[in-house]
C-alpha cells in the first residue's frame, strides 16, 4: 500500500495525470513480473547446477549417495519454487472486485497460520535435511552413524525452530490482527 | 496494453464521481480521500483484466472502492469515520421520513446524524454508505456478497437504531 502511495504521491486526479498514472502502473506491472521471473531463474539455476554436479556428474566422481543427495536438493528446490510461485501469485493478484464477504473470507484464509501451503513447506525442508544428512554421513566416518546423523540434526533443527519462531512472530504481529479483523467483519456481515 | 489503457480511462472517466463519493464516505481528511482514490484507481487497473461483465460496471466499481477503503483503513478499521454530505436529502434515504427529511432540516440535525452514524459498526457504516449512494437492496447484496433479505433486515435495523438515537438526542437537546 505504502509502495503504491509513494509511487504516485503527487498524482492528482485530473485528465492529463491519468496518463502519467497509467505509465507508472505499467512500470509496476512489469517490475512485478520481472521480480517473479528473476526468482524463478534463481531456482532454475540452482536446479541446473545441482543436477549437473550430482546427477549428470561428468567427472564421474560421485557415488550413489551423492546422487541421492542431489536428488533431495533438487526436489527441495522445485517444491520451494512452486510454493513461492503460488504465494507470489496469491499476494500479487488480490482481486478487489470480489464481493466484500468473499474478499474478507479470502483475506482470512490467506492470513491463516496453518494453511495447506505452509504445511507443504515441510516436504522440501525434510528433503534438504535428508540431503545434508546423507552428504555428511559419508564424510565424517570417524564418528558412529548415529553421531553423524545427530550432528546434522543438532545444527539443522535449531535453525529451523528459530526460523519458524521468527515466522510465527511476524505472523502474530502483522497478519493475525488482519485475519482477526476480517473474521470479525465476516461474522458481523453474516449474522 | 493500449486497449487496457483506453478501457481504464473510460471506466475512470465514467465513474469518477461515484468513486470520489465512496472515498469521501470513508476518509476523514482530504489527504486520506486522495490516497484512497489513488488506491482505488490502482486496484481498478489491476482488476481490469478479470472484468468479464458478469456484474454491472457500477457494482464492480463499488466493490473495488469499498474493498479498497476497508483494506486501506486496515487496523484502524474500528476508528473508521463515515462522512456524510451535509445534504438534507441524505436523511430521507436513511430515515424514510418524508416530513422530517424536508429541505428545512437544520444543519445541527445533520451533524447529529453524522455523530450517530459514526457510532455504528464498520459493516453498518458500509451498508449505510451504499444506501446513501441510492443503491437498491439487490445492488447492495451484489456488492457486499450477502443475500437480499439479509441486506433488507440489516438496513431496517440500522434505520431503527438511527431513528431512536436521533429522537433520543433531540429530546436531550430540548
Amino acid at each position: 500500500m505504502k509502495e503504491n502511495n509513494q509511487l504516485i504521491t503527487h498524482y492528482t486526479v485530473n485528465g492529463a495525470e491519468i496518463n502519467s498514472l497509467i505509465l507508472r502502473l505499467q512500470k509496476e506491472d512489469s517490475r512485478n513480473l520481472k521480480t517473479f521471473k528473476n526468482f524463478q531463474w534463481i531456482f532454475l539455476v540452482f536446479i541446473i547446477i545441482y543436477g549437473f554436479i550430482f546427477i549428470v556428474n561428468p567427472f564421474l566422481d560421485r557415488g550413489l549417495l551423492d546422487r541421492i543427495t542431489g536428488i533431495c536438493y533438487i526436489l527441495g528446490f522445485i517444491i520451494f519454487g512452486w510454493v513461492f510461485r503460488k504465494y507470489y501469485r496469491e499476494y500479487k493478484t488480490i482481486d478487489y472486485s470480489l464481493p466484500v464477504a468473499e474478499m474478507l473470507q479470502k483475506a482470512a484464509n490467506r492470513y491463516k497460520l496453518r494453511n495447506r501451503k505452509t504445511l507443504i513447506i515441510i516436504i522440501p525442508v525434510l528433503l534438504i535435511d535428508a540431503g545434508i544428512t546423507i552428504s555428511i554421513f559419508q564424510r565424517y566416518t570417524a564418528f558412529t552413524p548415529w553421531e553423524r546423523i545427530g550432528l546434522v540434526q543438532i545444527m539443522y533443527i535449531p535453525t529451523l525452530i528459530i526460523s519458524f519462531l521468527i515466522g510465527v512472530w511476524i505472523w502474530y504481529k502483522k497478519q493475525k490482527p488482519l485475519r482477526d479483523e476480517a473474521l470479525k467483519l465476516l461474522d458481523e456481515l453474516r449474522n | 496494453m493500449l486497449l487496457k489503457e483506453q478501457q481504464f480511462k473510460q471506466v475512470v472517466e465514467e465513474n469518477r464521481d461515484r468513486i470520489k463519493r465512496i472515498c469521501h464516505f470513508y476518509a476523514p481528511t482530504s489527504e486520506d480521500q486522495k490516497d484512497i482514490y489513488q488506491e482505488v484507481l490502482i486496484n481498478i487497473w489491476k482488476s481490469l483484466d478479470s472484468f468479464r461483465g458478469d456484474a454491472a460496471i457500477s457494482t464492480w466499481i463499488y466493490r473495488i472502492a469499498v474493498n479498497t477503503s476497508l483494506s486501506f483503513t486496515g487496523k484502524e478499521l474500528q476508528r473508521l469515520k463515515l462522512n456524510i454530505t451535509k445534504d438534507p436529502v441524505s436523511l430521507h434515504y436513511l430515515l424514510d421520513d418524508e416530513e422530517e427529511s424536508g429541505l428545512k432540516m437544520k444543519e445541527y440535525q445533520l451533524n447529529e446524524l453524522e455523530k450517530v452514524l459514526n457510532q455504528l459498526s464498520v459493516i453498518d457504516k458500509l451498508l449505510i454508505s451504499l444506501t446513501l449512494e441510492k443503491l437498491s437492496t439487490r445492488e447492495i447484496a451484489d456488492v457486499v456478497g450477502i443475500t437480499e433479505p439479509n441486506v433488507r433486515v440489516k438496513i431496517h435495523r440500522i434505520k431503527l437504531t438511527l431513528r431512536n438515537q436521533l429522537k433520543g438526542n433531540s429530546h436531550e437537546g430540548k
